[in-house]
């Protein structure tokens, strides 16, 4: 039998290709390349989000249809008791000003947002990346934060092209975010779980961690600035040599529903 | 010319849709595999050595768009299209009556192949590059088992518009049909 028969000499040529191409990559060097295919995927790709969008909540709709009714009369026993409560929240928005700043929490006005439309996301579904409608002409530069209302951190750009640009969540498996418990102040690494969520890492045995505790970013190594909730505790415990605490982090936000973020310009 | 322009917009086409419409209409967010459906009723239908440069522009396309490594998923589709065409050939002639159902044999197992061969290169493109993001897991073994239907669901959808398409454009590559 014939070892090298012309399907498989192609098999390895293009194997052995692909291969070289995976060990050069890290080197960034194909990224025009991959500028290239961002500005021609483009218009298909903001096409294809809103139609998905829309099919989505048509589908919402149409499922809520039999609903509608029995809504319709708690909506309006709700609404009496809404009103109510529209007068003593008007009282707490003025003391939330103050506790957040005395708790030293991102004010949403502080910083220059550009709102930005998810047009593309990871089809492995392992919660890893994003891509928005705005890059460099937009002036997205690498490095930005990402949030979404109220502060709610997302990720942070990765890559810029002309009109589009990369956001790595903070699940990604490669993203470590510097994170402190709102309420007790303890220090941690947020990282990724491939896709699974996020863990908070490398917290001194003496620190306190609670269940249901909000994690924010500390702002410690100025990647993400100060204040930005990224989720609460779920599940509290140690590392495998015990040295520190480990705590499993809900997202305060489901990733693969996102439809509008902001970029931290500034 | 312009059958080598359909055949990159189609494979764009896909590609986007893989990227920008099935992840929001799927629950999860795990989309089925467009692309490689398409690189599966390729390699089924055509010799390897015949279609091996369309099945490597596709790879490349959704690198770029995924932002993957650049060269995972060509070398990932070489594999699965190569496996594919390899049992095409033995079956395909012998299950003549049962071909459409050979033929969705044909997706599961490139989706497996394809799964398994994409994985291990990125655990292997981790470990050089020092950023681990993607391994072999329970999560990992159950999101394939739902691409898996996904993609059954999605080639049975997709099957009837690539023939048209084959026939309507005439983007068949030549005297290769597997007998």
């Amino acid at each position: 039998m014939k070892l090298f028969t012309p399907r498989r000499t192609k098999l390895l040529i293009i194997v052995a290709i692909g291969a070289l191409l995976v060990f050069l990559n890290p080197k960034k060097i194909f990224n025009p390349i991959r500028g290239l295919g961002a500005v021609a995927a483009y218009p298909f790709e903001k096409v294809f989000y809103i139609s998905s969008e829309k099919t989505r909540d048509m589908f919402s709709f149409l499922a809520s249809i039999g609903n509608l009714k029995n809504d319709n009369a708690r909506l309006l026993e709700e609404n009496s008791s809404l009103q109510a409560k529209v007068a003593s929240l008007e009282e707490q928005k003025s003391e939330n000003a103050v506790l957040r700043q005395q708790l030293k929490l991102a004010p949403s006005d502080k910083y220059n947002l550009a709102a930005a439309m998810v047009i593309g996301q990871d089809p492995a579904g392992s919660g890893s990346w994003l891509i928005i409608d705005k890059g460099a002409t937009s002036g997205i530069q690498t490095g930005m934060s990402v949030i979404v209302s109220d502060g709610i951190l997302v990720g942070k750009i990765s890559e810029v092209y002309p009109t589009s640009a990369k956001i790595t969540l903070v699940t990604d498996s490669g993203s470590s975010v510097n994170a402190t418990d709102l309420k007790t102040g303890a220090l941690g690494i947020l990282r990724g779980a491939y896709g699974l969520g996020l863990v908070m890492d490398m917290v001194e045995q003496s620190d306190t961690l609670n269940v249901g505790d909000s994690i924010v970013t500390s702002g410690l190594g100025g990647l993400f600035p100060k204040g930005f909730l990224a989720g609460r505790i779920q599940q509290i415990g140690t590392t495998p040599d015990k040295l520190f605490q480990q705590a499993v982090i809900v997202p305060a936000v489901r990733y693969s529903q996102l439809e509008v973020v902001f970029v931290v310009k500034k | 010319m312009l059958q080598k322009i359909i055949i990159f917009l189609t494979i764009l086409i896909l590609a986007a849709a893989q990227v920008s419409l099935f992840p929001n209409l799927m629950p999860g967010g795990l989309a089925p595999d467009a692309v490689l459906l398409l690189v599966i009723f390729w390699a089924a239908r055509y010799r390897f050595d015949r279609v091996w440069l369309r099945v490597a522009l596709a790879g490349l396309i959704l690198d770029v768009l995924t932002s993957s490594a650049l060269g995972l998923n060509v070398a990932a589709f070489a594999i699965a299209a190569f496996g594919v065409g390899s049992l095409a050939k033995r079956l395909k002639a012998a299950q003549k009556p049962l071909a459409t159902l050979v033929l969705f044999g044909f997706v599961v197992f490139g989706t497996l192949a394809y799964g398994f061969s994409f994985t291990a290169l990125a655990v292997a493109a981790s470990h050089f590059s020092g950023v681990v993001t993607t391994q072999f897991s329970g999560a990992w073994l159950a999101g394939l088992f739902f691409r898996i239907i996904y993609n059954l669901i999605l080639f049975g959808i997709l099957y009837w518009p690539f023939r048209k398409m084959e026939i309507f454009f005439q983007v068949a590559p030549t005297k290769t049909l597997i007998k």
